[in-house]
């Protein structure tokens, strides 16, 4: 090996150090200690008991609460996602055009993208107030009594839900604005020379055109609707009852009493994660979707 | 002529309609921010009050003045700005190096360390929280600012972004530098750095935002009050008793919300950039 080639192997080894050594210590060592703990029994202070698989088959056969914070977790995830595309495309269709106005109108909607989830989580708490918050005295004012809200079992999952639309739509209008301004002009000039309305061109232009940023869209979604905590947690507790527990609240919850199916919960968690991410990867490299 | 008045007509309907939406959105996205401000500036009576008022009545700034002298809020506050500072020093000595040697040079274990930083880019916290906590208070790291900050020392995605932005650069910069006798280190500091700044701006506001807004690790490695950051202090209102005391939450929420307000509205294009690509790529 030359000189010079050792030198430069030396100089990689010194400035990647510091970040193996993070990665290892926060990231990786965390990550395979989480798949280990998953197979005790151990409640922090008492002893580590190895108990294999029957964490995992406790939580699936037996835990209610586990099945229960795994379903309110897939319900979570098809509401939120369907409504956050929904409105978050109807924004990216509405603010596509380069012009004064959109771009002011881009950025009041990613305002709530950037604040602090769990504090604007305590200020939504306060709307949603059933006796004096805003939401319900706005409602009153046009004659709807509204429900509950987060003390109502069958509602609080649907408000979480709301506060989440509220918080994140701003993000995905932006991107699916990039998605929509690759689109060539020409098409839809050409569409309208041969007479489409509008509703044409949607379905048979901008539709196929954009679904492969769609289809990005939606498994973003998906992972980040996998992981819901932050404003569950301080809105609800994941009560009232357990309506509105999901996996993470589950894993949070479980760190102190028991740390085998916390580490058990987590390992599903990234199991979900996982293979969002590799069906995501695997159509990306196909070249089905190009940036 | 007829037909022309009704393509009038049907136009102005149009942009009526526009128009409303326009402005719904906008009451959407913004109207909770509102009501923060309006409720800040009140008494708890009329927050609780129940005839509704857009305006704050009567008007006071007592709830800031509470909040910032009988409460640990300033320490909070503190306690994030140093968190964020630190961490964000730390990301950009961390991560610039090592996306530098990924892009730039070539060692043997350079697809390895690849494998790495994208194995980890895919791993939520979540999952990792559990033995992150008790490897805390093995190391008695509970409450201490080394807990809070060193394990978001490191972002897999900036340095995969940075990584991104240092290809653009060509090659031939550094060799021409390297013949003229400069080292490895300087090529970066000379030549990588100045030729990637929108890229740093974006590591940098995304790193703040990201850091400002956590909950999850800084309520876990947290116990003392006076050691939690913003977003943990506020949520630990809630809990005091059964009501919340909205006049103390509302003032805080609209302190912390503030700087990080500040910074989007004064570098927008860094955060869109940064969290488009982000989401996209994280």
């Amino acid at each position: 090996m030359s000189k010079r080639k050792r030198q430069e192997m030396l100089s990689a080894y010194a400035l990647l150090f510091p970040a193996i050594l993070l990665l290892l210590v926060f990231m990786l060592i965390p990550m395979i200690n989480s798949a280990w703990y998953s197979l005790f029994k151990w409640n922090l202070v008492g002893e580590k008991k190895f108990v294999g698989l029957s964490n995992f088959s406790f939580m699936f056969v037996k835990d209610a609460s586990f099945k229960k914070a795994l379903l309110n977790t897939c319900v979570y995830t098809i509401i939120n996602m369907v409504s956050t595309l929904i409105l978050a495309l109807g924004c990216a269709l509405l603010f596509q055009k380069q012009s004064r106005v959109n771009s002011i109108w881009r950025a009041i909607i990613f305002v709530p993208v950037v604040v602090p989830m769990t504090v604007m989580g305590m200020v939504w708490k306060m709307l949603y107030e059933p006796q004096y918050g805003a939401i319900n005295q706005i409602l009153s004012a046009i004659g709807i009594s509204g429900p509950k809200w987060l003390f109502d079992s069958k509602v609080a999952m649907l408000a979480v839900i709301l506060f989440n639309v509220w918080k994140e739509f701003g993000l995905y209008s932006i991107i699916l604005v990039g998605g929509l301004q690759k689109i060539p002009a020409e098409l839809y000039e050409a569409a309208s020379v041969e007479g489409a309305n509008w509703w044409q061109s949607f379905r048979r232009i901008t539709m196929p055109m954009l679904r492969p940023i769609m289809f990005f869209t939606t498994t973003i979604l998906l992972i980040n609707s996998f992981k819901a905590f932050d404003h569950i947690w301080v809105m609800t507790n994941g009560g009232p009852g357990n309506s509105t527990t999901t996996l993470v609240t589950y894993i949070y919850t479980k760190v102190f009493d028991s740390v085998g199916l916390a580490s058990a919960a987590s390992v599903v968690l990234f199991v979900m994660v996982f293979l969002v991410t590799m069906v995501k990867n695997y159509i990306g490299r196909d070249g089905a979707i190009d940036e | 002529m007829v037909q022309s008045m009704n393509n009038a007509g049907k136009k102005n309907i149009l942009t009526l309609a526009l128009l409303l939406l326009y402005v719904l959105i906008a009451l959407f996205a913004l109207m909770p921010f509102g009501i923060m401000l309006k409720s800040s500036l009140e008494p708890y009576s009329s927050i609780v009050s129940l005839d509704f008022h857009f305006l704050p009545n009567p008007f006071t700034i007592e709830n800031y003045i509470e909040v910032m002298t009988q409460y640990e809020l300033p320490r909070w506050f503190l306690n994030s700005v140093v968190v964020a500072v630190v961490a964000i020093l730390l990301n950009l000595v961390v991560d610039t190096l090592s996306a530098y040697a990924l892009q730039r040079l070539e060692y043997p274990g350079k697809k390895l360390m690849n494998v790495l930083v994208i194995s980890a880019q895919i791993i939520p916290v979540q999952v990792t929280v559990v033995p992150l906590y008790l490897m805390m208070v093995k190391l008695d790291w509970i409450d201490t600012y080394k807990g809070l900050i060193l394990p978001v020392a490191i972002s897999p995605f900036i340095i995969f972004f940075l990584r991104q932005s240092f290809m653009q650069i060509p090659k031939a910069l550094d060799e021409a530098a390297i013949i003229d006798g400069c080292s490895r280190i300087s090529v970066l500091w000379h030549i990588i750095l100045p030729n990637s700044i929108p890229a740093l701006g974006t590591s940098v506001v995304l790193k703040f935002m990201w850091v400002w807004g956590d909950y999850m690790w800084p309520s876990l490695v947290t116990k003392n009050n006076a050691m939690r950051t913003l977003p943990v202090g506020i949520a630990t209102f809630q809990r005091a008793g059964g009501t919340i005391p909205w006049e103390l939450v509302m003032p805080s929420a609209v302190l912390s919300s503030i700087p990080i307000v500040l910074l989007f509205l004064f570098l927008q294009k860094y955060f869109i950039t940064g969290l488009t690509e982000g989401a996209i790529k994280g």
